[in-house]
């Protein structure tokens, strides 16, 4: 899914110097862990898609920027999360996590008892995860739906390892105490 | 948290579905790349470009602005520096011997230098090492000056200068410094004279003490008997093969003549109206030693070196100054060797 580190620097150099095919390259190797690290935050798979694209257009625009001390894939995902974050806050478009107009999960497949108490359960918990205070929101997902290292997001994060493991400790503390509540 | 937990929220947050991308989203996504991404590159090669550019420019008007300050600065310090006072004193045409220096030297001739130690002089204030410096950087010669230098090798034409030349003195020399009130010492040319003036100024104006090594002492002070005019002293002590040169500045000086040139070289001066202190009067230079006289080192009779004020009387008693006065003038500043030869001229 991504790329080696030296054959990305060299596909990054290769697009600033204006190699097109390059940048197709870098979207091939990176769009679907982009749309499914977005289809994890939103849970729809269309606006996934969109803000996938939005994404990228924001980091072609971002590009120069990049001073390649993270990997690739990650400084996209922190676009990613930043473009759902932006979206969800939009006041036209927010809504309710809670409520019925919630987005709706398109693996649901009608009459598989078993597929929607999952799908349900798998929907609750990303209700949860969207709880968090912002940084623990962050960690969570960047670590499990983005798949990036603990290295990775402390980089990206500008703290510690450490700081990054009790992040994680401290968001399980909140998400099992939100799954329980909502269970009584 | 209980281990189980934990491990079964991990679970489920790690596999939640995940859904394979629409169709045709790469390539809503691969449209979207910029055609300028193309461009992007090349117009970082043109900012950069003109970046350096610019860097260059400035880089070069910096270097232009400091080899300029460089240069002129050089051009300045070259107009005043050694090696130009050595082409003033080297360039000069041999100048003329004044009268009075001629007469002088006759009255040399015949008579010769007494036996008798001069009186010990009052040491004399050397510059400091950092003056002489600033002195040699600002040191100006009276370049357009065609006579400026007093001629040391007039001493080799001695014979030559003989007795016609005591002749004419009378006739060459100019009415103010002939007057006899105004400058005794000048009516010395005209009045015979029983001692030269380089004997009597050699015998009380020689230094306290015998140097090892050949030292240029120079000062300036007003006449004994003509506050309006000044006596520049130039002496040239210890072992030397030389007589040092000396060149005034037209700029200050209105008008010299020579009184003295054996050993300690004497020069009356007539000043222009002042200007600033630091304004040079003259240069002196012997060997690879050089004096600035500026008009702020100009002392009054009073502040004189006991030196100073035996070589001056010395001239002006030679010169056919009333002995009297001499004596006067001599007993005050404690020269009483002087004030004893100039009253034993008056009997």
């Amino acid at each position: 899914m991504i790329a080696p580190w030296s054959d990305e620097r060299q596909l990054l150099s290769s697009i600033r110097s204006g190699d097109r095919a390059a940048a197709e390259e870098i979207v091939e190797r990176t769009y679907s862990a982009v749309y499914a690290s977005l289809y994890r935050l939103c849970g729809d798979g269309d606006l996934a898609a969109d803000l996938t694209q939005d994404t990228y257009r924001k980091a072609w625009e971002a590009l120069s920027g990049f001073d390649g001390r993270s990997q690739l894939f990650t400084w996209l995902y922190r676009i990613a999360y930043t473009t759902f974050l932006n979206h969800i806050r939009r006041p036209r478009l927010m809504t309710s996590l809670d409520a019925p107009e919630a987005p709706e999960m398109p693996d649901r497949a009608p009459g598989a008892d078993e597929i929607l108490s999952g799908a349900e359960e798998a929907e609750r918990l990303r209700g949860a995860v969207l709880k968090l205070p912002e940084d623990l929101r962050f960690t969570v997902t960047a670590h499990f739906w983005g798949g990036l290292a603990v290295k990775e997001i402390a980089k990206i994060e500008d703290v510690t390892t450490v700081a990054i493991r009790k992040r994680l400790h401290k968001a399980f503390g909140l998400l099992e105490t939100s799954l329980d509540e909502e269970d009584r | 948290m209980r281990p189980n937990r934990k491990a079964d929220l991990q679970r489920k947050l790690s596999l939640a579905p995940v859904p394979k991308p629409p169709a045709g989203l790469a390539d809503r996504i691969k449209r979207d790349i910029p055609k300028t991404l193309l461009m992007d590159a090349e117009k970082e090669r043109v900012r950069l470009r003109q970046s350096v550019a610019f860097n260059i420019r400035v880089a070069a008007s910096i270097i232009l602005l400091v080899s300029s300050l460089y240069l002129a600065l050089n051009l300045v310090s070259r107009k005043f520096s050694p090696e130009k006072l050595d082409a003033a004193f080297s360039s000069a045409p041999a100048p003329v011997p004044q009268p009075q220096l001629a007469a002088a030297r006759e009255l040399d001739r015949v008579a010769p230098t007494p036996a008798t130690p001069p009186p010990p002089p009052a040491a004399v204030a050397k510059p400091s090492r950092a003056r002489l410096d600033d002195d040699r950087r600002q040191a100006i010669v009276a370049e357009a000056r065609p006579e400026p230098l007093v001629a040391p090798e007039v001493a080799e034409d001695k014979e030559e200068a003989g007795a016609g030349l005591k002749e004419s003195a009378t006739e060459s020399i100019p009415a103010s410094v002939a007057a006899p009130a105004a400058a005794p010492m000048a009516k010395a040319a005209a009045a015979p004279a029983a001692q030269s003036a380089d004997a009597l100024v050699e015998r009380f104006a020689r230094a306290n003490a015998a140097s090892a090594m050949p030292s240029l002492d120079v000062e300036a002070a007003v006449a004994p008997f003509d506050d309006a005019k000044y006596i520049v002293r130039v002496s040239l002590d210890g072992p030397h093969g030389g007589k040092p040169d000396v060149a005034f500045n037209d700029a200050a000086v209105a008008a010299w003549h020579g009184i003295a040139s054996d050993g300690t070289s004497l020069y009356e001066i007539t000043l222009r109206p002042g200007r600033t202190g630091n304004e040079v009067i003259a240069a002196a230079r012997a060997g690879a030693m050089e004096r600035v006289i500026r008009r702020g080192d100009l002392r009054a009779w009073d502040d004189a070196s006991r030196r100073m004020k035996s070589a001056s009387l010395a001239a002006a008693l030679a010169a056919g100054a009333p002995p009297q006065d001499v004596a006067a003038k001599a007993r005050a500043a404690g020269l009483d060797d002087l004030a004893a030869a100039a009253e034993a001229r008056r009997r």
